[in-house]
C-alpha cells in the first residue's frame, strides 16, 4: 500500500470540483507574477493547466509543442511574455473568469 | 530534483492532511498551495496546522519526513 500521495493530486481534484478555489489559485498566480515571484507563479499555472485544459490541449490552442509548455512551466522554465500571456488567457477561458488588476499605493 | 510535498497516508488509506485541506475556504486553500510550492523551492513556511510529508527525492530512494506544522500568529 502506498505510504504517500502527491499533494498535487489533491490540488487538482479541488480545482476540478471547486471553481472558487481555481479562481483563488489563478488570483495568487497573477499576484505572484507581478510581485517578484515568477517561479512560484509558473508552478501555480502548471497546477491549473494540469487540472483544467491539460498540456496537450493547451499546446494545440497556442500552437506550441506540449513538451515546450511543460518546460516553460517547470522550475527552470523561462517562458516569453507572449507565451505567458497566452497561457493566462487559456486558463482564464477554461475557468470562465476575467482578470482585472489594479495598482494601489504600497 | 527539488523536494516534493506529499501527503502521508495512514494505514486506513486516509490522508489527514487532505481532510484538513478540504476544510479550508478557497482563499486559505490557495494560500496553502502557494506555501507548499515555496517549501518545495526551499522555503520553510510553518504557517498552518496539519500533517504533511516533505519528501527529499535527491537522496537514494525516497526519504519521508513527517512534519507537524504549527499555526503561527
Amino acid at each position: 500500500m502506498a505510504l504517500t500521495r502527491d499533494f498535487k493530486e489533491t490540488v487538482a481534484a479541488r480545482v476540478q470540483g471547486d471553481p472558487a478555489f481555481a479562481q483563488a489559485l489563478l488570483d495568487e498566480a497573477v499576484t505572484l507574477f507581478f510581485n517578484g515571484e515568477p517561479d512560484t507563479a509558473k508552478l501555480i499555472l502548471r497546477d491549473l493547466v494540469n487540472a483544467t485544459v491539460g498540456f496537450e490541449s493547451l499546446a494545440k490552442d497556442i500552437h506550441k509543442p506540449a513538451k515546450s509548455l511543460h518546460r516553460m512551466l517547470s522550475k527552470a522554465g523561462n517562458p516569453t511574455m507572449s507565451n505567458i500571456s497566452a497561457i493566462f488567457a487559456a486558463i482564464k477561458r477554461a475557468l470562465h473568469v476575467e482578470i482585472r488588476t489594479s495598482v494601489v499605493m504600497a | 530534483m527539488s523536494d516534493q510535498v506529499r501527503e502521508l497516508l495512514h494505514p486506513d488509506g486516509k490522508s489527514h492532511f487532505a481532510d484538513w485541506f478540504a476544510t479550508l475556504d478557497a482563499m486559505a486553500a490557495a494560500k496553502v498551495r502557494v506555501a507548499t510550492i515555496r517549501m518545495e523551492q526551499g522555503a520553510i513556511c510553518p504557517m498552518w496546522s496539519g500533517s504533511a510529508v516533505l519528501v527529499n527525492t535527491r537522496l537514494t530512494g525516497v526519504r519521508v519526513i513527517e512534519s507537524i506544522w504549527q499555526r503561527t500568529g
